[in-house]
């Protein structure tokens, strides 16, 4: 891998740097990769636009490519039901979640200078998932119940996780080691409820906890849709200060008037959010928000990949929802489980990889 | 403080420093204490696991139970054919997760090593769920072997990944490739899951872990492993002090490194296997008790695997005891209460750094 995120040695800059200096490290830093950005970005778009056509087209009731434009300008007949009703929301579910677990993830990702920090990793889904399974079995919730509450408890141990990370320094290792910690406490909660739950309950919440877009409709698909429109430009917003932290550290972003600590607690609220409106609509999909980007860092590093890694975590999604409804047709499978087959041997990779340049660890 | 494992990257030898080499052998005199306030603890603890639960039960009728027993008396009944078994198996359990947990540090030489938090438990859960889904799996006397096979399996899986790389298997690193590994394999259990309610509902009552509802052949089918996996792991014991001192250092002492961790892996995994067969995943029990026996006996790994064997089975034990008066009359699963003790003690050893070198 020649582009992760380095994880190596930060550039420094001498403590006497001036302003100036820094300024002209960072142009450099930006002009540099930026055609390499662009032409990824327009593949990455492409191969989205595709694969949205695909989803739209593949299924177990077959719509002709030919038949997609008239049969969604059409409001009657069967194919235009399958695609308005069906498919239709379900690809904007899977575009702007994907796109809200990439973004979640590249903003984790620079703040911790790590290639892992990601929310399943430090337990941000495993709260996710305990506070769902609460909506589901205690309070026998609907949907929007379960999507609120697991939105609070994304948020909740994300702000743990902060908290104990920053004990003393923020330390990564501490971090993610304390999101270990509370992910069991979570996932303690998690099966306790779930043994107890009736059946039909235990049948909802695994379908929930499993991360499933099967069944999704346009009122989900509004909400998902208005949860990435407010949190993406919220991300971009946040992602400038943090890639100029990045490129010249503490130090030096500090000299130049950028407010460190209160830029890291903005980048993990929004980081979190983002991953909590996802979480929200389609249950906690692990490993988008790793692999996203992991694979953007691949096809062109920048200090903070939002855009490139939001338009792959897009493109992830979709293709693992295809996937899943494909793969066992006319059955389907949750499309979490896709993501988990394909991610963690990525993952393991990745663990290697790193070790071996002995930056994780 | 520098690791040992940073020095021999380095290339230099171990720090020599209170918790690693001298004073092994801290005063036999505590050592003893020890124990045996460990072992009063396990007895007491298995008094109560007798005599406490939903339905109220004198003390002086637990004991009749036993030195005047009577077939027809309900009370009786409950102790000798549902509180018993559920003792013994607590003990058992205990035992077996006490020492394993034992065995993983010294082997990673890594104060985090917890069969849950090493891929374990995924692993045995994906056996089980494929022996339900195929049928091989037809009543608690079938699932115990899948799950141990499921847990042998997962754990060599962990410790590959966890090696791979220069540095050897560091905590952090560990800790990654059984969250890998878990992730993965949980894919795999949630596929078939989701697909299949006939194995959902046996599933989810296994995978929280609970003694309850386990009959003798349970606990007589887990203790040949356990007692065979305990004796393995005090013959261990001192090739586990050599490991502690390094691989250049252990290596001259004439250990072979990667039998000795062969075997210890084998014999922990054998353990764990049984342990989470017989009564699911209990978590967090195999990473606090050998904790806190180094913490009390310091760093000989035959002390701490005998305290180990009579811390464990009290917090289990205990632990059962209490999730079954809290909720009453509901009851909490052992492996609830397990982990709402273990996690936060887990975390503050993260945030204390307390964590005893190895």
């Amino acid at each position: 891998m020649t582009a992760t995120i380095p994880s190596g040695p930060r550039p420094t800059i001498d403590g006497a740097a001036t302003v100036e200096a820094v300024m002209a490290t960072l142009d450099t830093h930006r002009r540099g990769r930026r055609r390499e950005h662009r032409s990824a970005m327009t593949r990455v778009g492409l191969a989205t636009l595709v694969a949205a056509g695909l989803y739209l087209t593949l299924g177990e009731y077959w719509v002709p490519i030919g038949d997609l434009v008239p049969a969604l300008r059409d409001e009657l007949g069967t194919e235009s039901h399958v695609l308005r009703n069906l498919r239709l929301p379900r690809l904007v579910i899977a575009l702007c979640a994907g796109a809200s677990f990439g973004a979640a993830g590249a903003l984790l990702q620079s703040l911790a200078r790590n290639p892992l920090a990601s929310p399943d990793i430090i337990g941000i889904n495993a709260g996710a998932s305990a506070a769902g399974v609460v909506a589901i079995v205690v309070w026998r919730g609907t949907s929007a119940t379960v999507s609120l509450a697991a939105a609070v408890g994304a948020l909740g141990v994300a702000l743990l996780v902060n908290l104990f990370g920053r004990r003393g320094g923020l330390s990564v290792e501490r971090m993610v080691l304390a999101g270990v910690a509370l992910g069991a406490l979570a996932t303690a909660v998690t099966s306790y409820l779930w043994a107890r739950a009736s059946m039909f309950e235990a049948q909802r919440a695994n379908a929930w906890l499993t991360g499933s877009l099967v069944g999704r409709d346009w009122d989900e698909a509004r909400v998902s849709a208005l949860a990435a429109l407010a949190l993406l430009p919220a991300a971009a917003l946040v992602a400038r200060p943090l890639s100029t932290l990045f490129v010249v550290g503490d130090e030096a972003s500090a000299a130049i008037g950028v407010g460190v600590n209160r830029l890291r607690t903005r980048v993990l609220v929004v980081a979190a959010c983002l991953a909590a409106g996802a979480t929200a609509t389609t249950g906690p999909v692990p490993f988008v928000a790793l692999l996203a980007p992991a694979i953007a860092q691949r096809l062109a590093a920048q200090p903070v990949n939002l855009g490139l890694s939001a338009a792959i975590g897009a493109l992830l999604l979709i293709l693992a929802d295809l996937a899943a409804r494909l793969v066992l047709l006319p059955a389907e499978i949750p499309v979490g489980v896709v993501t988990g087959l394909v991610g963690a041997p990525y993952l393991g990779l990745l663990l290697v990889g790193a070790s071996r340049r002995g930056g994780v660890a | 403080m520098p690791t040992a494992t940073a020095c021999r990257e380095q290339g230099e030898a171990p720090p020599v420093d209170s918790t690693t080499t001298p004073d092994i052998h801290r005063p036999p005199g505590r050592y003893a204490l020890a124990v045996a306030i460990a072992g009063v603890g396990m007895l007491a603890a298995a008094a109560a696991s007798l005599a406490v639960g939903v339905r109220s039960i004198s003390p002086a009728a637990t004991l009749a139970a036993f030195t005047a027993y009577d077939p027809v008396d309900i009370d009786h009944l409950i102790i000798r054919d549902v509180r018993l078994p559920r003792t013994a198996l607590g003990a058992v359990v205990g035992a077996a997760l006490g020492v394993s947990g034992a065995l993983m540090q010294g082997l990673t030489r890594n104060p985090i090593a917890d069969p849950g938090l090493l891929g374990v438990n995924a692993g045995a859960s994906v056996l089980v769920v494929a022996g339900l889904k195929l049928g091989w799996i037809g009543g608690m006397a079938t699932l115990v072997p899948s799950a141990f096979v499921g847990a042998l399996i997962a754990s060599g899986l962990v410790y590959l990944l966890g090696w791979l790389g220069p540095g050897g298997p560091t905590p952090f690193k560990l800790v990654m490739a059984g969250v890998v590994i878990s992730a993965f394999l949980i894919s795999i259990t949630q596929a078939i899951v989701s697909t299949d309610a006939g194995v959902l509902n046996p599933f989810r009552t296994w995978i929280v872990g609970s003694l309850a509802s386990r009959s003798f052949d349970v606990m007589l089918g887990a203790l040949p492993a356990v007692a065979v996996g305990v004796i393995a792991a005090l013959l261990l014991g001192p090739r586990l002090d050599a490991l502690a001192l390094g691989d250049d250092l252990s290596g001259a002492q004439g250990i072979d490194l990667l039998r000795t961790r062969l075997v210890t892996a084998a014999v922990a995994a054998l353990l764990v296997g049984a342990a989470v067969a017989a009564a699911g995943p209990l978590t967090f029990v195999g990473l606090v008790v050998p904790h806190i026996a180094r913490l009390l006996v310091g760093p000989d790994y035959r002390r701490i695997i005998v305290l180990s064997a009579a811390l464990a089975p009290t917090l289990v034990l205990a632990s059962d005891t209490v999730g079954r008066v809290i909720a009453r009359p509901a009851e909490v699963e052992v492996g609830v209460v397990t982990a709402l003790v273990g996690a936060p003690y887990f975390l503050a050893m993260v945030l204390r750094r307390r964590m005893v070198a190895l």
